[in-house]
């Protein structure tokens, strides 16, 4: 059983893992914002790459 | 070029490619698939992803559950011909339907908040049934989840089968039903509930709930083949 900084650091570690290696295929933040602020017509997938 | 665009373009289907299925080795059929695979929902893309053009909700969640979902997309399209347009707007139809089931399970936290069996059990189990109406005839239980998640994301977890065979939920091959979902949610609960005081400054900090931070913790130990990933790393390009 991971103590509580154990747990901790395992998240953080996950994290920047998955967001170098799987980040760039994430569309889990596509569909949050989608849902969250009224489907399509305000998703973030409608928005130019700056 | 849109964020989804550039999401489409960056996928890399190979990392999903199973060596040891006959039909998925042999490079021309690989090829062959994954090009129908990503034209076709490239054309969903083109076709209904504009401005105030389209409200369905299953269009919102389509980039997620496809890409989060490929090898299940993967075998629909090696099982017949699959209209994604189709299954996506009557996906999405059944979804709104659901709205106040996801209303009301969006206002709880799984960590603090009772788990409500009954009507977890039949949101579960409505959701699947549809999923296999829409696929190929087979139980959806980690599409069920990630449509369950993405609408109560601090309530309901994420899981897929290598997660849930190493946590001990399932044996191998053994399928996560509604009620190994439940305990899923029960055993998620009490463990998570030992690091209650880190919980609120991680999900605060990265902008996701914990449910969504676990799952990342447990993909990259268990199910994302991370040897694909080391040639990212580029040693020898």
């Amino acid at each position: 059983m991971l103590d509580k900084d154990q747990f901790e650091n395992w998240i953080k570690a996950s994290h920047m893992l998955f967001e170098i290696f799987e980040g760039q295929y994430d569309a889990y933040p596509l569909a949050k914002n989608g849902f969250k602020n009224g489907y399509l017509s305000e998703n973030l997938m409608l928005k130019k790459m700056t | 070029m849109t964020v989804i665009n550039k999401l489409l373009e960056d996928f890399d289907c190979d990392v999903f490619r199973n060596f040891k299925d006959a039909y998925e080795r042999n490079d021309k059929n690989w090829k062959s698939l994954k090009n129908t695979i990503i034209n076709q929902f490239g054309r969903l893309v083109e076709n209904n992803f504009k401005i105030g053009w389209n409200k369905n909700v299953g269009l919102a969640v389509a980039p997620y559950l496809f890409m989060w979902n490929f090898q299940r997309f993967k075998e629909y399209f090696k099982a017949k011909k699959i209209d994604l347009e189709f299954y996506f707007k009557r996906l999405g139809v059944f979804l709104e339907g659901k709205t106040s089931e996801f209303e009301f399970f969006r206002e709880k936290k799984l960590v603090s908040d009772q788990i409500d069996h009954k009507k977890t059990k039949k949101l579960f189990e409505q959701i699947n049934d549809k999923l296999k109406e829409l696929g190929i005839g087979h139980n959806e239980p980690v599409g069920t989840a990630k449509l369950l998640h993405i609408f109560a994301p601090y309530y309901f977890p994420l899981i897929d089968n290598s997660e849930a065979q190493a946590v001990g939920l399932v044996a191998y091959g053994e399928p996560i039903t509604s009620n190994l979902y439940l305990k899923w949610m029960v055993k998620l609960k009490e463990w998570l509930q030992k690091y209650h005081e880190q919980i609120g400054k991680l999900e605060k900090e990265h902008n996701f709930s914990i449910l969504k931070l676990v799952d990342e913790g447990l993909y990259i130990m268990s199910t994302i083949k991370q040897k694909a990933r080391v040639a990212e790393l580029g040693l020898y390009r």
